[in-house]
């Protein structure tokens, strides 16, 4: 591994092993007992010679849904921030920046320093926000629409402004509907389960909503018996 | 403007061993997502790789997998620089689409070609591994890019005899 790359994740290792993460190559884990999780993905990107860039990429994991994309598979190996239900891309710059950029770029100690002090910062803010979500519908459902109306503050803040507004927006992008879904079918709600998921591009057997149904039906089920 | 993939992909046996427990693999930092073939044959596509390269790589997987290996550098989705080691010390150095690779090369006289004596070298490696390869169907897929899926560089599995996990 590029000397420079292992310093950065010694730096940021140490924060998210305290925290009960465990890493598996570049991928950082970790879940609760009931098999919710969050995934934090150092992603490689092409770079010049003698530079190592990457994304980071985070996601909150929810076990129902895991069961359905990994089935026998272990998701504590392989879960992905693309298998969440919440997902984030670190911002690499600070609020001084004109514009956003998400590409972390290493090529001296001081980018090291830089780059781990970003992403320690932004894990001492948001990993127990995270945690709260875990297994918990009902925090997740409140922090959905907590997210969208600080969403809707800062696009008419941004356009009334003509300018990008940086650390207005709620870091993040939410798959409500999925959230929805499985809050629904935990509870047994059928109806609702259908509801939820009656638009969703894709029903057949093997779907994801076909999925949810199922658990709804099952705790149904396992309610009146 | 399409940006393709850049980074390493290796071809390995190792039965019920995933490509990332693998010591020489595990050292890169990569998360690998095993594509498994027939015969305990992996393919495994690993993104951007520091301080290896195609020989070194090649070589150590051979050397830990106790059997021939191949390691393909792709650059941008349209070519390779490549090579295929076995457990001996044996290795042959080869392109994925040469043609690109020549164009690549912006000073003619440091480009090497190399599939021209390769692909003879290929088919004693398949050999070696116990593969039926096919001569026609490996010239045609060493001429061919890997493509932004991989697509070319299944296709060279195949024609060096790693078939598809049957179903």
């Amino acid at each position: 591994m590029n000397a420079l790359l292992r310093r950065f994740v010694e730096l940021i290792e140490a924060d998210l092993v305290a925290a009960g993460f465990v890493r598996r190559g570049p991928v950082f884990r970790y879940f609760d007992l009931e098999g919710n999780g969050i995934a934090l993905d150092i992603q490689r990107t092409t770079a010049l010679r003698g530079q190592v860039e990457f994304f980071i990429n985070v996601g909150v994991l929810l076990a129902a849904h895991l069961r359905y994309y990994f089935g026998q598979d272990d998701p504590r190996r392989d879960a992905m921030p693309h298998h969440s239900v919440w997902r984030h891309r670190l911002v690499a710059t600070d609020d001084t920046a004109e514009l956003p950029d998400h590409t972390f770029s290493l090529s001296t100690e001081a980018d090291v320093e830089h780059a781990a002090t970003i992403v320690r910062t932004w894990l001492a803010e948001n990993l127990p926000r995270m945690k709260s979500w875990l297994g918990d519908f009902d925090a997740m459902l409140v922090a959905i629409d907590e997210d969208r109306e600080r969403s809707a503050r800062a696009r008419a803040e941004q356009l009334a402004s003509g300018q990008w507004k940086a650390g207005r927006w709620p870091d993040g992008t939410w798959n409500d509907g999925i959230v929805r879904a499985y809050a629904h079918a935990e509870r047994g709600d059928v109806d609702a389960v259908t509801a939820e998921t009656a638009g969703w591009h894709d029903s057949g057997p093997d779907s994801l909503a076909a999925d949810a149904v199922a658990i709804a039906n099952q705790r149904l089920a396992e309610r009146q018996g | 403007m399409i940006v393709g993939y850049s980074g390493f992909v290796i071809i390995a046996r190792t039965g019920d061993t995933r490509l990332d427990e693998l010591a020489c693999v595990g050292d890169l930092f990569v998360a690998v997502t095993d594509n498994v073939r027939a015969g305990g044959w992996r393919i495994g596509f690993l993104g951007p790789v520091d301080d290896t390269s195609p020989d070194d790589l090649a070589n150590d997987l051979a050397l830990e997998t106790a059997a021939p290996a191949i390691a393909l550098s792709v650059f941008d989705s349209d070519c390779a620089f490549a090579t295929a080691a076995d457990p001996s010390g044996g290795a042959v150095e080869f392109y994925l689409n040469e043609e690109i690779v020549r164009t690549l090369v912006d000073n003619n006289d440091r480009f090497e070609p190399l599939n021209s004596q390769a692909a003879a070298g290929l088919l004693a490696w398949a050999e070696k591994a116990g593969l039926v390869a096919s001569p026609d169907r490996l010239a045609t897929a060493l001429e061919e890019s890997p493509g932004p899926f991989g697509g070319g560089i299944l296709k060279f599995a195949e024609a060096l005899g790693i078939a598809e996990r049957p179903g």
